[in-house]
């Protein structure tokens, strides 16, 4: 299944209507890193879902790239918070059947 | 359907011009765009509704409409009469293109302005999030009981009219979320497909009771072994044991079997441990001649 898996920059921003130089300004303020296949910079499959949220964080809020750095930073806190909370709740779950069953 | 107010909404004045509305609607999508608030449901509704609020609000002639209608809700004849037309309209005009984006909308927007009213704005509006070339991630609840997930199982499941075979590794936990890769929607023009995220629901046992790896259980024991010792068979979730039970045995009493609990997630061949909890059964239905013997026995009770 691991063929594939890269995306030309150049695709990625035809089909997304923006000048390959927004993509050059997000590679100089090193929020994201292409990889070169044949020559050619590309997107690995796996961060086009980040790059897109760049660009709606810019192009939507009109955020600039240190805050989106400092979003991008957040939003995985945020996200291993969630995890961490979602398995407390799980275990908190777990013990109060285990007390409730009359368990000792 | 409810009355939405779009001004609550946006939190502003029934009179705010343009510039407000603009001003009040950058603010609420900053504070509620997905990007900002990943994996949270309310924050995505809310963000739905300020578009919502700023795609009606920001057209002089949607407002104008809304305003109109919106005044006088409560006795809306003139309304209905709107809609019905509205929705001749919109059937006479065909399919569209099967975009999901309509249903970003609430139903009184689409029975206000009708179903095609939001498409023709949203490509070059503000309004809702743009069209991706990877495509939309899945998210999807498996149920399952206990005992299935005690094993490695085989799952068809059907995500959007697509089968997906998969395998769900034993020992999964409650609420756990697995990420399927290219399992979602489709991308655009070569992008690659969306992922299928599923999270496990799993019912409890009637038996065992689930901690973290360990299993917990109880067990009622012949008399006559808890009081002289013996051998029993104990259920476990892989079958039987036989586990030595001691002389004198009181109730309450936990035991440990180890590595016969919950087999470890991703961890072949590791498994919790099951503690099963011991109570004597009272034998029922004697006979005259085992009353006798108990009451020879209550007669030479010592303690």
């Amino acid at each position: 299944m691991a063929t594939l898996h890269y995306i030309s920059i150049r695709e990625f921003c035809d089909f997304h209507s923006i000048d390959t130089g927004l993509i050059d300004e997000i590679i100089e303020f090193g929020l994201f890193v292409p990889k070169e296949r044949d020559k050619q910079p590309c997107i690995p499959e796996e961060e086009i879902g980040t790059l897109e949220t760049i660009l709606r964080l810019h192009t939507e809020l009109g955020v600039n790239w240190a805050g989106i750095e400092t979003i991008l930073y957040m939003r995985e806190r945020l996200q291993q918070l969630q995890q961490q909370k979602q398995e407390l709740e799980q275990q908190l779950r777990e013990f109060q059947q285990f007390f409730e069953s009359g368990y000792r | 359907m409810e009355f939405i107010d779009y001004y609550k909404i946006l939190d502003i004045p029934k009179n705010a011009d343009q510039s407000k509305i603009k001003k009040a609607y950058r603010k609420q999508a900053r504070k509620h765009h997905p990007d900002v608030n990943p994996n949270d449901k309310a924050a995505e509704v809310k963000f739905k509704q300020v578009n919502e609020a700023y795609e009606v609000l920001s057209d002089p002639e949607k407002r104008k409409k809304y305003d109109q209608y919106g005044k006088d809700w409560e006795h809306a004849d003139a309304f209905e009469e709107a809609r019905r037309q509205q929705q001749s309209r919109a059937r006479s005009s065909g399919g569209g293109q099967g975009q999901t984006y309509s249903g970003d909308f609430s139903d009184f927007f689409r029975s206000m302005f009708g179903h095609e009213a939001g498409f023709e704005e949203m490509g070059g509006g503000g309004g809702g999030r743009r069209m991706s070339f990877k495509g939309q991630d899945f998210n999807a609840e498996l149920h399952l009981n206990l005992r299935e997930v005690f094993r490695d199982q085989q799952q068809v499941l059907t995500v959007n009219g697509k089968k997906i075979r998969l395998t769900i590794p034993a020992g999964v936990a409650n609420g756990q979320t697995i990420r399927i890769k290219g399992q979602g929607g489709p991308g655009r023009n070569g992008g690659p497909k969306g992922d299928l995220f599923i999270t496990f629901k799993l019912a409890d046992d009637p038996t065992f009771k689930r901690v973290g790896n360990d299993l917990f259980s109880e067990a009622q024991i012949d008399l006559y072994t808890m009081i002289l010792g013996g051998k029993v068979e104990i259920p476990t979730m892989n079958g039987k044991v036989k586990v030595p039970i001691e002389a004198g045995t009181q109730n309450g009493k936990q035991i440990r079997l180890k590595e016969k609990g919950f087999p470890v997630y991703k961890k072949k061949d590791q498994f919790g441990d099951l503690y099963v909890t011991l109570s004597a059964k009272i034998p029922e239905n004697l006979s005259e001649e085992e009353i006798s013997l108990f009451q020879q026995l209550a007669a030479k009770k010592t303690t």
